[in-house]
């Protein structure tokens, strides 16, 4: 297995694959299984011939195929989670290809073996490719399975399109971010930038059918490239060759910029003026930050901080831009319209409360509060919760700081306490933004929601951080640290989604964070009262257990 | 005064495999104290289950009078710690980890960080990624002495200082052992051991093989002795002797090169009954002591 550059990279990744094919099929396994419900449900079949065709699109419906095998799946599966995920594995394995090397200090003895980069860079886009394709032949198999045992009745053509179209859309973003950290050797500027890209042109394209003067840069947006045409009906569309194509750019981009680097040597490439380094130094060792556990790793983030506030502020401000245009052309249909439809429908599609929907809360929700944002955050979270004890077992440096004269567990407490306070910031930011934004389109906000969602989703990101947190202090692994949190969130957010509309799941849902989190309705409609309160206090119990196995643990084994 | 280590067959293992078996030693304060052994054999290891980074497997083991388990923060407070492979932040100034460990400690090192850094001529403003290995092993120095302790423990500490910088190193041990304090050093090199440790221990797959003084370690080490006598001689005579490893002829048959283990009054015997012409005696030295304590490796 190691006698290649391909196969190392393949290996050395062998259970984390695993891991992501595993949660492929059984995240489609889990669509596969409800789908008989939906497929069934009267309510649904009654709800689609009485509504309008802007209300489905709108949260990514087309009313013609719901109940279809077909419509399910797009809007289930291929719309955001499938993508999701397998975004996640392309940028990562992408970012990282190069630069975690060059960091490590291993990329100084690849690159002295009669190795060309050349090939290096090829060989390592090729396990990404691999890998992808792994994932998405993962989809594959359990959609095969699902078409004898529930008559998903999709053509074979149709299954081979929509994933390969999902897959190149993976490899589309994977080789962007490689050709970024192969020019700057940084990995969190590339997959930051890969991950924003891929963000932005998810979101447009959501938009641009419900907002004039966005139909013309659809045609602009990889999403649209990967979904235009419903490869999922009609196989491969031409609009994959756009995607294949721009991979193929980014290779050979990454190959001359690879060529070029000074190994090891991070790009000096900065977007802001700095002050001399040495004075930066200096001054940033005065801060009072330094002086704690809790302190230094809110002064780790002192920068990225502020990418991630930047990243959700956007988001709220497109996201608020474009509601005065939409609730002016499709209000008043909607509105008569709310009576007419289940509940359980769109609660499973994440939008709990349908007399909601068309307000500027339940608009707002549904893109920052519930999906994007939601995801944003979370990831947030969980990266800090695994980077706090597991991070610091793996690189090395748990042996200087657990051989200091302080008790473990205040090491423990200081990162989650670092890590709560940085949530609690991140929202204190997203909550001014929307709050002060909210007038100038007329979002009419309640002070009680904006806070109930603020405040709901730092201590739900607290939460899921803190699972990573323990985990990490238990084992001292950072993939498992991520895998375990989050698992347990899509669990849970499914668990919530799906508890609303399948009977069985229905008692099952009060366990569920994410029902804490936004009960029946949308987060920014949702009470101040026990259920903020529950998810701070479930994190904390968390960071206590977490305390209890870094006590125990035999650091660096 | 009490000892500053004691461990009590202390024992570590990682699943099947062993990391140190039943060590048993004990490290006098104020001494300074060499802890030997080949790549992986369980010198890490023990320092790490001395630090409570490791639990033992069985066995027990005190620092400066305190249980390594249930009073390891007592035992972090007093003491000093520059691990075998040092990883520390790389995105922060040596400073910036410095102020860092300094705070944690509740201690003001200012001036003492100061004053290292100025003797081992670090400049503390760069990112500790950006350093080379041997300004790395500086900053890991300078954090295992500036609170004072009084233990050191230093897993290799001289790995990649170049030769003056190493010889500012041992002066600082040695300013140490003035000051009464006690070291605990493992390392490699020999000459290292031997200008700095009262005494030493081996370990050799994962057990104590010897612990005894430098001076009586350099005793026991097979010594060399070059005879030349007036008249030819049969180097047999020699190798009959006890100790004698080897008897080679020399000096078209007029000398002999003898190496010798042990006591040397029969050689010397031997030869006084020739008419001697000239000897050269070459002092035992560590390297052939501790060679003699691994050479048996290669036949395993």
């Amino acid at each position: 297995m190691l006698s290649s550059v391909f196969t190392k990279t393949l290996w050395e990744r062998r259970w984390g694959l695993v891991g992501w094919f595993a949660g492929g099929a059984a995240m489609t396994a889990f669509m596969v299984a409800i789908y008989p419900v939906v497929r069934d449900s009267a309510a649904i079949s009654e709800l689609v011939e009485q509504l309008p065709v802007e209300m489905m699109s709108m949260i990514g419906i087309d009313p013609a195929i719901v109940t279809t095998g077909f419509g399910y799946l797009q809007a289930q599966m291929y719309t955001l989670m499938g993508p999701l995920l397998v975004l996640m594995l392309a940028v990562g394995m992408g970012a990282g290809a190069t630069s975690v090397e060059e960091q490590a200090g291993t990329a100084d003895l690849l690159l002295t073996t009669p190795t060309a980069r050349s090939t290096v860079v090829g060989q390592k886009t090729l396990a990404m490719v691999v890998a992808v394709t792994g994932l998405v032949l993962s989809f594959v198999a359990v959609l095969l399975i699902g078409q004898v045992t529930v008559e998903l009745k999709l053509a074979i053509v149709g299954i081979l399109g929509i994933n390969l179209g999902v897959a190149l859309l993976g490899v589309f973003f994977g080789t962007m971010a490689f050709m970024i950290a192969a020019w700057t050797g940084k990995r969190g500027l590339a997959s930051g930038i890969a991950g924003g890209v891929a963000g932005l042109s998810f979101f447009l394209n959501g938009m641009a059918p419900l907002v004039e003067g966005l139909d013309g840069i659809q045609k602009f947006m990889p999403f649209h490239w990967y979904l235009a045409d419903d490869p999922l009906l009609g196989g491969p569309t031409a609009w994959h060759l756009l995607l294949a194509g721009g991979s193929v750019l980014f290779v050979g981009l990454s190959v001359a910029g690879f060529a070029k680097r000074d190994i090891g040597v991070v790009s000096k490439l900065r977007i802001l003026p700095r002050r001399s380094a040495r004075a930066a130094a200096i001054r940033s060792s005065r801060s009072p930050l330094l002086r704690s556990i809790a302190g230094t790793a809110v002064w780790e983030r002192r920068r990225s901080f502020w990418w991630w506030l930047l990243g959700m502020v956007s988001l709220a401000a497109l996201t608020m831009a474009f509601y005065p245009t939409l609730a002016g052309t499709g209000g008043d249909a909607f509105q008569s319209l709310i009576d007419a439809y289940p509940p359980e429908m769109l609660a499973m599609f994440g939008i709990t409360d349908p007399s909601s929907i068309l307000t500027g809360a339940g608009f707002l929700s549904t893109r920052v509060y519930s999906s994007i944002g939601l995801i944003v955050v979370l990831s947030f979270a969980i990266g800090m919760g695994r980077a706090a004890l597991a991070g610091e077992d793996e690189s090395g440096t748990a042996d200087l700081l657990v051989t200091l004269p302080i008790r473990r567990d205040r090491i423990v407490i200081g990162k989650a306490a670092a890590m709560l306070g940085l949530l609690v910031a991140l929202l204190a930011g997203v909550g001014v933004f929307v709050w002060l934004g909210g007038p100038l389109v007329d979002l009419d906000l309640t002070v009680t929601g904006t806070v109930a969602a603020n405040a709901g989703m730092a201590f739900l990101a607290f939460l899921f951080g803190s699972i990573a947190l323990a985990v990490g202090a238990g084992t001292g692994s950072r993939g498992k640290a991520a895998a375990v949190a989050a698992t347990t969130g899509v669990v849970a957010f499914l668990l919530n989604g799906f508890g609303s509309v399948v009977a069985w799941l229905e008692p099952l849902r009060p366990l569920s964070p994410f029902y804490w989190y936004q009960g029946d309705t949308n987060p920014l409609n949702q009470s101040l009262g026990w259920q903020q309160p529950l998810l701070l206090a479930v994190g904390m119990i968390l960071v206590g257990v977490a305390v209890l196995l870094f006590r125990r643990r035999e650091i660096g084994t | 005064m009490a000892p500053a280590i004691i461990t009590e067959e202390l024992t570590k293992f990682y699943g099947a495999t062993p990391g140190i078996i039943e060590l048993t030693l004990e490290v006098r304060a104020g001494e300074v104290f060499g802890f030997l052994g080949p790549n992986g054999a369980g010198k890490s290891t023990t320092i790490r289950t001395l630090l409570d980074l490791l639990h033992p497997t069985s066995g027990r083991a005190t620092v400066l009078g305190y249980d390594t388990h249930r009073d390891a923060i007592e035992i972090h407070r007093r003491t000093g710690y520059l691990p075998g492979d040092l990883s520390m932040y790389d995105d922060m100034t040596a400073r910036e980890m410095l102020i860092y460990f300094s705070s944690l400690r509740s201690v003001d090192t200012t001036k003492k960080v100061a004053t290292l850094a100025e003797r081992l001529e670090l400049d503390l403003d760069r990112k500790i990624g950006s350093y080379s290995s041997g300004n790395r092993q500086k900053v890991g120095i300078i954090q295992a002495f500036m609170h004072e302790p009084e233990l050191l423990i230093l897993d290799e500490p001289s790995a990649g200082l170049d030769p003056l910088m190493q010889q500012e190193f041992y002066r600082m041990i040695d300013e140490t052992h003035r000051e009464g304090r006690t070291v605990f050093l493992s390392s490699h090199i020999l000459p290292e051991v031997e200008r700095t440790a009262d005494r030493v221990a081996i370990v050799r797959h994962s057990r104590l093989v010897a612990l005894e003084t430098v001076a009586d370690l350099k005793m026991k080490a097979r010594r060399h002795f070059q005879f030349v006598f007036s008249d030819p001689i049969d180097p047999a005579e020699f190798a009959r002797i006890a100790g004698v490893t080897s008897a080679v002829s020399s000096h078209e048959g007029r000398g002999v090169d003898i190496y010798v283990e042990g006591p040397v009054h029969e050689v010397l015997h031997k030869a006084s009954e020739h008419r001697m012409e000239n000897v050269i005696s070459h002092e035992g030295d560590l390297e052939d002591a501790f060679l003699s304590f691994y050479e048996d490796d290669d036949a395993e």
